[in-house]
């Protein structure tokens, strides 16, 4: 296997809010190698973007980090200093976000804003951008990202764009020098089907051409299973499943993997399930044990009491269960 | 079967102004729904799928007399709804066709109790005597299989879903025979999304209702509609029977869409037409290409596609293709 990039070790984090202390992330253990491209899947509230968003320490004001540690190259994110941090931005990891139009300034041009996100970044021999390569840099970006005309475009605000140009120029933003990662948070959330599908294969195009590693974070099963290497399965907080693409959405073993995946209505037909009753986790009053157990139509006692570990079923394939910790015999 | 509901040419324009602040007023139509047809059985599920812009909810709301039609008819059980004054629908009509808005979050009032809107339809079509309306609340909660003392909380209390599920309650409330479904679910995560359609379905066979379904979600209409209609720039480019569409898309658009699909599974990927790849954008419906309205992104388009608008033509029984390459015969 190649080389490890990041490696997130039990990572708690939480929010303060009014009512008391959310407790979301509850140890959470990811690991992306080098050229990878990963998948973290989950339902709303699941925490998969407070995940994203420690990786780049780009938590809101009312976030603790409780414990944990984030590796990038063995060095721990969240205990750099703000210049390192920044560096890090700048040279090795970049951010495309759910809502292109939120993340772009409506009163800057295109071009303005490429500048400044181009001039502050740093060129393949690790020397900053010089000021007079900004230009060409953005139209060749532009180019690569398929955008016809980009001359055009960095004259053009972003509302004269349209909702998947504005993602494309994104894209196009976030590729434009090297990176070491890109983390795409539902990168095609708001878009039509057709457009979907053209900006999920530029963002492979381009993550392939230049050996970049990708965390994509859906909640879209079915965008990750086409997109992704391998995937970790989030509920509550909490990572439930890991395994290879294929063998997760083939061969589920989570009781919750199970009743999500039967919850997709499948464009061969043959229905789907009703449902997965109950609520999910309530952050201020989590379950002490498995987060899901409440939910769980195979929950045992000891679910309620104890987080169960992860463990491996088959060579790359770990599930928090202690349904097969039992049969393990552990 | 019986016919519920038709719709012959229907068209619906709205003018915009073209013109910049400072130049004078320019004002052109938008043809949002331009030359619709399609019809509706009884106890039938119809699917309408479209990208966003494409004219879908216009149509639905057309039909449920949120716009005057601009062109065309609307027949209801054979009785024409098109032209007589929206504000003049007979309540008996308003009765008979409900909606399901996209985000419950806004289609319910924040400031209402669920028990206080469920109760407004009960009251103004006169549903039940003015003592048992609480016991009707009741009876329409544990339709949609919600617990009885929702009916005191207020709608931003309770989950996306259930939210949902008392809109769905309040439009059962009067014992409709169709049903519009604006996009239902796809504000909601997955698993909420199946208990929303199971109950759909449920409630579909318990009360003899017809559904109008407007989506874009292509797994959904393959596993719940009866037909589809596909829609583009306020036209319809193809319509067939659920089985039909799947197995056998016939138009570049339709192929197109269906190839776009995101999939979990290889038996799902091999449905998928591997010859064609998703290009381009939908147009401006202000300024629609002549000729057909997919040109510009058409893989198989002829010399003539960008002169002349095709026909529609009833390729095999049901199934009809508005597109030149089917129309050599």
């Amino acid at each position: 296997m190649s080389e490890l990039l990041l490696n997130i070790k039990d990572l708690k984090v939480g929010y303060r809010v009014y009512k008391g202390l959310l407790r979301v992330l509850n140890g959470v253990n990811i690991e992306i190698y080098k050229g990878e491209r990963v998948g973290i899947v989950g339902e709303t509230g699941s925490g998969k973007t407070t995940i994203a968003r420690s990786i780049l320490r780009i938590l809101p004001k009312a976030a603790k980090i409780f414990d944990g540690k984030v590796l990038f190259e063995d060095k721990d994110v969240l205990t750099m200093s703000k210049p390192e941090v920044s560096l890090l931005r700048r040279q090795q990891i970049s951010m495309i976000f759910q809502d292109p139009t939120a993340a772009l300034n409506p009163v800057s041009t295109i071009g303005s804003i490429m500048s400044d996100v181009i001039g502050y970044s740093y060129t393949a021999e690790g020397s900053r951008v010089k000021p007079s390569q900004i230009r060409e840099m953005a139209i060749n970006a532009l180019r690569l990202a398929s955008l016809p005309a980009p001359e055009r475009i960095l004259a053009s605000y972003p509302f004269q764009l349209s909702g998947g140009m504005r993602q494309r120029v994104f894209i196009a933003m976030a590729l434009a020098t090297p990176r070491s990662l890109v983390i795409a948070d539902e990168p095609t959330t708001n878009l039509d089907v057709t457009i979907q599908d053209q900006i999920l294969r530029l963002i492979k195009r381009l993550i392939d051409e230049k050996h970049t590693s990708l965390i994509l974070i859906s909640h879209s099963l079915d965008v990750v299973s086409e997109m992704t290497d391998r995937v970790y399965m989030t509920y509550g907080g909490t990572v439930v499943e890991q395994a290879n693409t294929r063998d997760l959405f083939e061969n589920p073993y989570h009781p919750y993997s199970r009743a999500l995946l039967s919850c997709i209505p499948r464009l061969s037909g043959g229905g789907f399930g009703s449902g997965i009753p109950g609520q999910m986790v309530d952050y201020l009053a989590a379950p002490r044990g498995c987060r899901f157990s409440p939910r769980c139509p195979k929950a045992l006692p000891v679910c309620r009491t104890e987080a169960p570990p992860l463990v491996e079923t088959e060579p790359g394939h770990k599930v928090a269960c202690f349904l097969f910790s039992e049969k393990q015999g552990s | 079967m019986e016919e519920l509901l038709k719709v012959d040419n229907l068209k619906k324009y709205f003018p915009v102004n073209m013109g910049s602040i400072s130049h004078r007023r320019k004002i052109v139509d938008l043809k949002a729904v331009d030359g619709v047809s399609f019809y509706l059985n009884q106890q039938e599920t119809l699917a309408l799928v479209g990208e966003s812009g494409s004219g879908k909810s216009t149509v639905a709301g057309t039909i449920m007399g949120l716009y005057r039609a601009t062109g065309g008819k609307i027949w209801f059980r054979n009785m024409e709804i098109s032209m007589t004054d929206i504000t003049k629908r007979p309540l008996s009509l308003k009765k008979e066709i409900q909606t399901v808005f996209q985000d419950p979050g806004t289609s319910l009032n924040p400031r209402r109790t669920i028990g206080q809107s469920l109760e407004v339809p009960l009251r103004v079509h006169n549903m039940v005597g003015k003592g048992k309306v609480k016991e009707k609340i009741e009876e329409l909660l544990a339709t949609v299989e919600l617990p009885a003392n929702y009916m005191s909380k207020y709608p931003r209390t309770v989950g996306g879903g259930e939210r949902q599920l008392v809109a769905i309650a309040r439009a059962v409330a009067v014992s409709p025979s169709l049903i519009i479904l604006d996009e239902p679910t796809s504000a909601l995560d997955e698993s909420v999304q199946a208990k929303i359609i199971s109950m759909l379905v449920k409630l579909q066979a318990d009360l003899n209702l017809s559904y109008l379904f407007i989506t874009h979600n292509l797994g959904l209409v393959r596993n719940m509609a009866t037909r589809v209609e596909i829609m583009y720039l306020g036209k319809i480019y193809e319509s067939a029977s659920t089985m039909d569409f799947f197995t056998k898309p016939l138009h570049p658009y339709t192929q197109m869409l269906l190839s776009s699909i995101p999939v979990i599974s290889d038996e799902e990927r091999k449905l998928k037409p591997k010859q064609i790849t998703s290009t381009g954008e939908i147009p401006n419906p202000v300024d629609v290409p002549p000729g057909c309205g997919f040109n510009p992104r058409c893989p198989f388009k002829l010399e003539r596609c960008s002169r002349d608008d095709p026909p529609s033509v009833e390729v095999t029984s049901g199934h009809v293709v508005k597109c030149f390459l089917y129309n050599e015969s």
